[in-house]
């Protein structure tokens, strides 16, 4: 039989390294330098996108998917989604994202709201 | 209980009942994490507990019949390939570690098949949504398979000493 202590070596090396890479992933942010493009995509095809830095006025935008409706609301640099019809509604519950981090994403409609830095190498070179 | 005894059918029905039941109640109590596949897993007492009492094919039976007849209490198709996933992925950690563990040491096994559960279940989603930036969850889902797995591998580790100690049912 394995050493206990063993085991909870295992857990606390697995772990802690988790909760660092977990703050990392959650709270990073964008270089805030160049265009904030928000991607909608349904099975992994992109059906909706906006450039967030030339958003004025919020506005909401409906996603059908075959699978379900989301309302995302759309700010000036930040997006969320507003309104699911799935059942566990994480994706509202994920709130804004306005960076290349963690994606919102809705499981039971594969919707997947990502944002993008427009220009990508070029923009970083200039 | 080697050979497919009376008993032993029983004790299968009635564990699957009671996963039935954990899946079901599980669905009722929201948990207020923003992440998608967060999960307390309580129906992964029942596949442990049948794992160190009974054995892999005692375990693997009521799972199979957990997962199928959850999705269909759900109504989730995709669910089911989730579930699937997790599922398969938490049981191989599951039934390979029991061969290395004691009773007393369960609740390492919640952990690790919570975590391998997660983990199944964002190389679904993964290819489901064709998005690689779903894995920047991947280190939250292990922190929450550590809590969610420690708690049901303890309830799990809890129920069988009681039951070896208490009656003779196991034996």
């Amino acid at each position: 039989m394995v050493k206990t202590r063993l085991l909870v070596l295992i857990v606390l090396l697995v772990t802690i390294p988790a909760i660092v890479l977990s703050v990392v992933f959650l709270t990073r942010d964008g270089d805030g330098s160049g265009g904030r493009v928000a991607v909608a995509l349904v099975d992994g095809k992109e059906v909706w996108s906006i450039d967030l830095t030339t958003v004025n006025e919020p506005f909401e935008k409906t996603i059908v998917t075959p699978y379900g409706t989301n309302t995302l609301f759309v700010e000036r640099d930040r997006i969320r989604i507003k309104e699911a019809d799935c059942e566990d509604e994480t994706c509202v519950k994920t709130g804004y994202i306005s960076s290349g981090g963690a994606p919102i994403v809705c499981l039971p409609h594969r919707l997947v709201v990502k944002i993008v830095q427009e220009g990508g190498v070029d923009a970083v070179s200039e | 209980m080697k050979r497919l005894s009376a008993k032993r059918i029983a004790f299968d029905g009635i564990l699957t009942a009671v996963a039935l039941v954990l899946h079901v109640v599980e669905q009722l109590v929201p948990l207020p994490i923003p992440v998608p596949g967060v999960k307390l897993g309580l129906a992964n007492v029942t596949t442990l507990f049948a794992a160190f009492a009974f054995g892999p094919v005692d375990a693997g039976i009521i799972l199979l019949v957990r997962i199928f007849l959850g999705s269909l209490f759900s109504g989730q198709v995709t669910g089911l390939l989730y579930s699937l996933a997790g599922g398969s992925l938490c049981y191989l950690v599951t039934i390979l570690l029991r061969r290395v563990l004691s009773d007393r040491q369960m609740w390492f096994c919640g952990i690790a098949g919570a975590i391998f559960h997660n983990i199944g279940q964002i190389i679904v989603a993964v290819f489901l949504t064709s998005t690689p930036e779903i894995t920047y969850y991947l280190p939250v889902l292990i922190v929450a398979g550590t809590l969610t797995g420690l708690f049901t591998g303890l309830a799990a580790q809890f129920l069988l000493i009681a039951i070896k100690e208490r009656t003779d049912l196991l034996s």
